[in-house]
């Protein structure tokens, strides 16, 4: 018997199972469905869609795997407790989750970049239906909204239910308080020049500006106005070209840190390290264009 | 979603219980299964449950069909075995069709009723007639033809 495949939030290096206890494991959670079914189907049928009884065992494992991550107790241990109770007591976990994740939504909807995207605006407007329509009590694991626009570093998806909310919340409010360090006509001209309809576009804002910001950065000019002429490109290319892979991501934790100074960003761990992350994974696009000799796809000009 | 042989043996041990119990209650209509008929039935139950895609927790309904259909006139001893089998596939099966609307009660009272009624113990007339029909209905939220309960 794979304990994964049985129990997939159960890190195996971590925590395993004796046979014994894979099997008294297995029974708890039969008995935890069965629970869980009959209240779904409040007592009037006996059975259910296998999809749906799925649906209700995975529910059960996030909670569990999220009491158990919380608590830090050993699943050894927690094989003598009540499951129903622990049920419950992850329940509270994810309330207050909830209630974080709707402090971290009225800041994301207060903090929204001076330019507009609608993939951005309906995203932002289905995370209000996730909180109308998120059934802790049965479907715990669930995203029950569209969340489209995409963020410069992706959600693990190893989350599931408010926990992929919760962390989609802070990363999105992490690029709103970059994004709004810069002016409306700064951001929309180099959006405008990225993406002509940037505004009706599936892409992510704050990558672009990131990128030229820390453009501006890497030529000790600070990191305004945003706009990089093509006499400055040719000096990036100049300045550049010859470092090898190691020495441009040298390069680029200094500047980083450069421009989290600039932006006062630098008492925020969190954000340098997102910029960090993010510039990091544009690396391999600079190292190219810089090998083409064309930076023109890495840094706008307007 | 995996279970281990355990928590299956437990399910079918519970379910061959329940049907013994129920000869006690089927006696006096003249029904009654044997061991071996019980253990086949129980069997059925766990294939019809597969070939419909469906999963049961606790008791299954085949002690419910058994109660409910043995005061049928219809019902015989020859083949009470075979018929309480069909109406069991029929049952998941429906429960699907429905998606989900009919609960366990109301779908077995709708059978009964219409085996005893307009069937006149034909399985394919309650099979392929009325239950579709109930469950079309079902689907979109209209009210069953009260004429089918006749």
């Amino acid at each position: 018997m794979n304990t994964s495949a049985l129990f997939p939030f159960i890190d195996p290096s971590t925590d395993t199972l004796s046979l014994q206890d894979t099997k008294r494991l297995q029974i708890k959670l039969w008995q935890l469905v069965s629970y869980q079914s009959q209240r779904y189907t409040m007592g009037d049928s006996s059975s259910l869609r296998i999809e749906t009884a799925e649906e209700l065992f995975t529910s059960i494992c996030f909670l569990l795997q999220l009491y158990q991550r919380e608590t830090r107790t050993p699943w050894q241990k927690l094989l003598d407790s009540d499951f129903k109770e622990l049920l419950k007591e992850s329940h509270a976990l994810v309330k207050a989750r909830i209630s974080q994740a709707k402090i971290l939504y009225q800041d994301a909807q207060q903090s929204l970049p001076k330019v507009k995207n609608d993939f951005l605006e309906d995203t932002l407007n289905n995370i209000g239906l996730f909180f109308r329509k998120y059934d802790v009590q049965l479907f715990a694991h669930q995203i029950p909204c569209m969340i489209d626009y995409p963020l410069a570093c992706p959600i693990p998806e190893t989350l599931y239910g408010i926990e992929y909310i919760l962390q989609y919340l802070q990363q999105l409010l992490i690029e709103n308080h970059f994004l709004q360090r810069f002016s409306g006509s700064d951001l929309n001209g180099l959006l405008s020049v990225y993406i002509p309809d940037y505004e009706s576009s599936l892409i992510n804002l704050y990558e672009p500006i990131v990128i030229n910001s820390l453009g501006r950065c890497l030529l000790t000019q600070g990191s305004q106005p945003l706009n990089i002429s093509d006499r400055e490109k040719l000096l990036l290319q100049q300045r550049l070209q010859y470092l090898s892979s190691a020495e441009l991501q040298a390069l680029s934790v200094v500047s980083v840190e450069a421009l989290a100074n600039t932006l006062f960003l630098a008492a925020k761990p969190l954000e340098t390290e997102y910029l960090q992350h993010t510039f990091h994974a544009a690396l391999p696009r600079l190292k190219a264009a810089l090998h083409a000799q064309n930076l023109n796809g890495i840094f706008m000009s307007w | 979603m995996t279970f281990s042989l355990e928590t299956i043996k437990l399910q079918q041990l519970a379910a061959i219980h329940e049907l013994q119990e129920c000869n006690q209650f089927t006696e006096k209509f003249g029904l009654t299964l044997s061991k071996e008929q019980i253990q086949r039935l129980v069997n059925e139950r766990f294939d019809a449950l597969k070939e419909n895609g469906r999963i049961e927790f606790g008791e299954g309904v085949l002690k419910k069909l058994v109660y409910a259909f043995c005061s049928s006139p219809y019902l015989y001893q020859f083949d009470y075995e075979d018929t309480i089998a069909v109406l069991q596939e029929i049952f998941y099966y429906f429960k699907n069709e429905s998606n989900d609307r009919l609960s366990d009660d109301e779908l077995i009272a709708f059978m009964k009723e219409t085996f005893d009624g307009k069937a006149q113990g034909s399985m394919e007339y309650l099979a392929e007639t009325s239950l579709e029909e109930l469950c079309r209905n079902a689907r979109y939220g209209y009210k069953p033809d009260e004429g089918d309960l006749l």
